[in-house]
This record gives C-alpha cells, structure tokens and sequence, in this order.
C-alpha cells in the first residue's frame, strides 16, 4: 500500500532538485531504504521506471541501500540520498554538492 | 563513477503525500473536465484468489479493506454458500446480522467523528476539533468503541475478525458473552440519538444532486446481508444480474476502476442511496430520530450523508440488541458444507457500511477458485464524486485554488472515508484557460499547436482519437501544446482552433479499409475531410467544422487529420486489437513530429 504516494513524491522531488540544478537529464537516482519501511528495494524497482515515466528521471537507472539497521531514526522511511545527472559535468572536477535539511513536518 | 560526472546529494527523506488528485480544466466560465485520480496501485485479489480453496475467499478477501473488512467476509461467504447451494439461516443468520452492525457502527463512527464532522466546525482535523470539542470526539470514540467489542465478541478480534467462514462460524459466542454486550451497547445508541441531533444541527450547503440511488431492498428488514437490487431509476433485479445492468470501467486517469449503469452513467452507492431506498424499513428509534433531524424520505444533499450516517447508527444499534434479545445458540456454528459438488459458480451482494459490495465466484469440482470478481463500493462512487466534483467547480468558478481544494476535499468526504481519508492531501491541479472571445482569431495566439482527439468514451473503437489525446497530453504536459478529447461539436472546435498555427485532428474514420488502417490527410484547398458521423453530436461533425471555419474564416492555418479506421463500434466494449495498436503508433508518430520527449516504455 501508499507506494505510489511515496513514489510519486521521490519523483517530484528529483525534478525539483533537477530544476534548482539546471539539470535536464537524470542517470541515476540513489535511494535509502530504511529497515522498517514498507517498502522493499523489489517493490521500488518495480515501479521505478513507470513512475519516472515523463520525468527528468525518465530511463534512469535506480541504486538502493537496504538498511538493516531498526534503530535508525529513519527507519522506517525512503530517503531520496543522490542523483547523477546524464550530461558528464564539464567543470573544474569539483562536483558541487548540495545538502538540503530533511523536511520538519513528519511522513503519515 | 567517471571522474567527469558529478552527483548532487540530496537527502530527502520521502513523504506519502496523498493517495488522490483532481485535476480541473477550465475555459472561462465552463468546466471543461475533471479528473479524480486514484493513484494507489492495482493489488490484484481477484487474482489471488484463483487457485485457493473456496474456503480461504472470506480470509483472503477481508485484507482488501481495513475499515470494512466485515462486508467482505459476508459477501464471499454469501456468494459461496449460494454456489454450494447451502443456506444459513436462524440464529446464524442473526449472528452475521450483529457482526454487520458491529462493521457499520465502527465505520460510521469513524467516518462521522474523525473525518467528516471537522468540515463542517470550521476544524482541519479530528484532533483539533478535540481541543474545542472534546465531549463531541469521546461520542465517536465511545461509539466506536462500542462497535469494535460487537466485532471481537462476534468476530474474535476488532479488525480483520477471523471467525468468519462459509457456512457460519468457526464459534457461536454464549447467551451470556452476548448479554454483557447490552449496557454498553444501550448506552452507546443513546449516543448515536445524540449524534443525530449534533449533526442535523450543522450548516449543510443547500445542493441537491440528481442522484442514481441504488442498493439492496429486502421485504421486511433495512438492507444489510439479502435483498434484491433496486435504483431510483427504476431497476429491480436479482443480485446475480447485477453484472448485466453495471459494469466497471477504467478511466486511463486513475488507478482505481470506476463503475456505470449502463447506458446511463454514474449512480452512488450508501447511506444516501440505501437511506431513500429504504427508509420505510427503518425500526422505530432510528425512524423517530430520521423524523426529529428532519430528514427527508429522500435526501439527494450530498452533506446531509452524514445525518443518514448517524441514522445509521442508531439503526445498527438498535437491531443489534433486538437480535441479541432473541438469541438462543445454535446447535452448531456451521451449517455442513457438501464433501463434492459439480463445478459451479454464483454472486451476491451485501451492503458495506459506504454501500453495495458484489462477489462473484466460479467454482471447480475440486473447490478451487477458478474465476473471482469484486466490485467494491468505493469504485462504484467513484464516476458519481467525479461528478458532484465538476458540478461544484462549476459553481465555484471565481475561487481561488486554496478555497476551491477544501471545498472539493470536503466534497470528496461526503461519501467515502477511504478516499475521504486520502483526500486530506488532495493535490488539486486547475489549468484556467482564458475563455476564446468567439471573435478574434488572436485569442488562441498563446498556444500556436492544438490537438483534438474526438470519439466517445464508451464506443469501443469510436474512442480511439480520445485515447491518442490522452496519452499525449501527458507526456506534453507544461508545454506549448494544447490538447480537446470529446465528440466533435462544431462550435467548439472552430473556437479552439481558429486562429492557430497548427491544429492536429485524430478521429475514427469508416471508408471500407481494415480495421486499424492510418490514413494522414492535409485539409488543404477545398478539399472536406472524410465524413463519419460516428463521434460528433447533433450530426455536425468535423468535415462540417471546416466547411463552416472557412466561410467564416476561422480556421487554423494548417490543418491535418489522422484518421484510424474502425472496425466495430459497439457501446461499452473496448476498442478492437487493430485498432488499439494504431493508436498506439499514432500516438509515436505525433509524439515525433510534436518535437516531445522520447519514450522507451510502453504507457499502459
């Protein structure tokens, strides 16, 4: 149940982000999959490529890291880590790296 | 990782946002389209189901609902014992009666109290209301809970019973274990006297709705385990010829199938319809309390569902002591089910809390499922919210989109308190197109490139431009392209074309090709399009459209129609093999030339 709720928020997420970026084209999404959560690294995989489907993340290819771990604070939730985006960067070498705050208010 | 790439990190920790969007189209003054999407994924039961044992279907069938799990152990089990020939009657029968009302006290509760209720205090939630209301939120909790101990007493726990099974009961609870019930079930039907009177104080909207009622009606009792099918409009058959007269559909939109009469649209299942089809089988409390919040015999005030709901309650309550009154254990809590049986099959409905259930079973000779359909209610709201949504817009036309969500979320709860739930978080997406003035040409400058898809919904291959526009209009969200889907009506399609760089028409043609067949064709000159009369209204159809756009000078500059041909066009089919997969290559070959985003996945 809800995977296509949270699936669809990665996703908005990921334009977001893409869009603050000036990133046109998305390679590859890295996600975190928390050891409560209930949703499997199977399940995401599933329904990744139909949920991307007229994204920037369109046809991108999807790692996850399935934790383990149930003290987690987040373990019970999907955290959207990283995205690679397609076009190699032509820059200094120095990737930029943006950390956002995770939101405040939290998930149903 | 190439030394050249870099990753942006992100860390976000992902929310379920909602389970719903509705998405509205409107031009100027006119409510072009609204669209309910249920989002949350198909879960496949009824394919589960094939292969298990008949006497697995009330457990497995039970986990499709958390809310209502009951309605469907009563459905399946109903359903099967029909199949097997096999009747459940006396205190057994009364024992699944209790266990309903126990469901129905416990939804209703929820729905009136925890979600419903707030709209119409001014609160956003349950639990703020609770801070100024506290006395109202215990009422629903104390009914609730009223409701849950029927369930565990009956059911052997409070969600998702387990003491369910075709014939009857794994146990038939004591006289004893039933009486220790009744305190606290009098107490809480003085409760639900008192609800009625709390909600038919509430400020109601004064709307009216042409509704389809329709439920179960049985000779002497308010419809909850038989009866026959009945609706406002006249229908009245057998519970197995449901199939013949509804049927369920998917919109390409929603992930959730949504049901039609056929031939005549949407209806509403629950209290609302259940309520005027049967408020002369109400007993006695419930009927006086109906009378005292003055209620109609027949409410089409979609708000005033929850007054009917709390009647409901009282009515649940009510029958559940009467029945525990005359309770004398069975001799056994199983009717015996045959050892062999030919194959077989049959259906049945049940009345769930927010309306008509329907199970349909085909059997093997060994007893395995061979085939199972469930038709829940919440899908067959769903085409008639759809409906009572668009009316709302467009009587709402002027507010902004924060107003206009509430007041559609609010719309939403009227009826359903799964959707109801989800729709907490109803994304609402309304695109305003400025109304064309009718006569300048300049109107339409903003969006040089329209797309019409013209057919009907429910003609089988007449569809087909529809369903090209559809998928479309998807992949070309926020771009340039404007897109039209609906029967060819002149007016409108020179308004919205007039003036335009380019208009694309994709529609069903007949000329005598096979099915499927793609025929591109520039309007160019004097030339008219081919004729099919199929999808247009009033008779004007698209070649009248251009014949009338040039004498009054309102055409695009170019024009091209892409013609499927049809092969049958037989009314609620899906369109043809040949012709779906024209469409499909339409949809490509537009894509293409509309300069959009390249697809590798198939859309299903």
């Amino acid at each position: 149940m809800h995977e296509e709720a949270l699936l669809r928020d990665l996703v908005r997420k990921v334009e977001e982000v893409a869009r603050a970026h000036r990133v046109e084209r998305v390679e590859r999404v890295r996600l975190w999959v928390g050891a409560l959560s209930h949703l499997t690294e199977g399940t995401l995989r599933a329904r990744w490529s139909m949920a991307t489907i007229g994204s920037v993340a369109e046809g991108s290819g999807l790692e996850v890291e399935s934790s383990l771990d149930v003290h987690d604070p987040r373990a019970q939730g999907v955290v959207l880590q990283s995205l690679t985006p397609r076009s190699p960067w032509k820059g200094s070498g120095h990737p930029p790296s943006v950390r956002e705050k995770p939101p405040v208010s939290p998930s149903s | 990782m190439t030394e050249s790439e870099r990753t942006i990190t992100v860390d976000y920790l992902a929310r379920v946002e909602g389970e719903g969007s509705l998405r509205v189209r409107l031009r100027g003054e006119t409510v072009e389209d609204v669209e309910l999407r249920i989002f949350e994924p198909p879960r496949f039961f009824e394919a589960f189901l094939r292969g298990r044992s008949y006497l697995e279907a009330p457990d497995i069938t039970a986990r499709i609902c958390g809310i209502c799990p009951v309605a469907y152990q009563m459905s399946s089990a109903h359903a099967l014992e029909r199949a097997l020939g096999v009747t459940v009657g006396g205190a057994l029968r009364d024992l699944r009666r209790i266990l309903y009302c126990g469901e129905w006290v416990e939804s209703h509760a929820l729905h009136i109290y925890l979600l419903h209720a707030p709209d119409f205090l001014g609160y956003s939630d349950a639990v703020r209301l609770a801070k100024d209301h506290p006395d109202a939120v215990r009422r629903g909790l104390a009914l609730k809970k009223a409701g849950n101990h029927l369930m565990q007493v009956l059911g052997g726990r409070e969600i998702h019973p387990i003491n369910v099974r075709v014939g009857g009961f794994y146990r038939a609870p004591s006289r004893a274990e039933l009486d220790a019930l009744r305190p606290e079930l009098e107490q809480a039907l003085e409760i639900a006297e008192e609800t009625v009177r709390f909600t038919a104080g509430f400020d109601f909207p004064e709307i009216e709705e042409d509704y389809e009622f329709v439920a179960l009606r049985h000779p002497d009792e308010y419809p909850m385990n038989e009866g026959e099918v009945v609706s406002s409009h006249g229908v009245r058959l057998p519970m197995d010829r449901f199939e013949e007269v509804f049927e369920e559909v998917q919109a390409p939109y929603s992930n959730a199938l949504q049901s039609v009469h056929k031939g005549e649209g949407s209806y509403l299942v629950g209290p609302l319809a259940r309520y005027a089809l049967n408020s002369d089988r109400l007993p006695p409390r419930a009927r006086t309390a109906a009378r005292a919040a003055g209620l109609a015999p027949v409410e089409r005030n979609p708000y005033r569902s929850i007054v009917v709901r709390s009647v409901e309650v009282v009515l649940a309550l009510e029958e559940a002591l009467r029945l525990i009154d005359r309770y004398r254990p069975p001799d056994a809590p199983c009717v015996p089910l045959p050892a062999t049986f030919p194959a077989t099959g049959a259906a049945w409905i049940t009345e769930a809390p927010r309306g008509m259930l329907y199970h349909r079973y085909r059997l093997r000779a060994d007893g395995l499922i061979e085939e199972a359909k469930i038709v829940a209610p919440t899908s067959q709201n769903q085409k008639r919210i759809e409906d009572d949504l668009r009316h709302l817009v467009g009587k709402s036309l002027r507010w902004d989109d924060a107003a206009l969500t509430t007041a559609c979320e609010r719309a939403v709860r009227n009826h359903d308190p799964c959707i109801s739930c989800a729709t907490h978080f109803l994304t609402l997406e309304v695109e305003r197109i400025p109304e064309g003035t009718g006569e300048s040409p300049e109107a339409n400058r903003a969006a040089p490139t329209l797309v019409v898809g013209l057919g009907q919904e429910d003609r089988g291959d007449d569809r087909a431009g529809i369903e090209v526009v559809r998928v479309l209009r998807r992949r070309f969200r926020g771009t340039e392209v404007e897109f039209l889907e609906g029967p060819a009506d002149v007016a409108l399609l020179l308004d919205r074309w007039s003036g335009r760089e380019r208009t694309i028409v994709v529609d069903a043609v007949r000329s005598g090709r096979p099915a499927g067949t793609i025929q591109v064709l520039e309007v160019l000159g004097d030339r008219l399009p081919p004729t099919y009369g199929g999808s247009s209204t009033h008779g004007l159809g698209l070649a009248e459209a251009v014949a009338l756009g040039r004498a009054l000078d309102r055409m695009p500059r170019h024009l091209t129609i892409w013609g499927i041909e049809v092969g049958t066009i037989r009314i609620g089919s899906p369109p043809s093999g040949p012709v779906l997969r024209a469409v499909e290559d339409v949809t490509d070959r537009l894509a293409r030339e509309l300069g959009g985003p390249r697809r590798a996945a198939r859309e299903t």
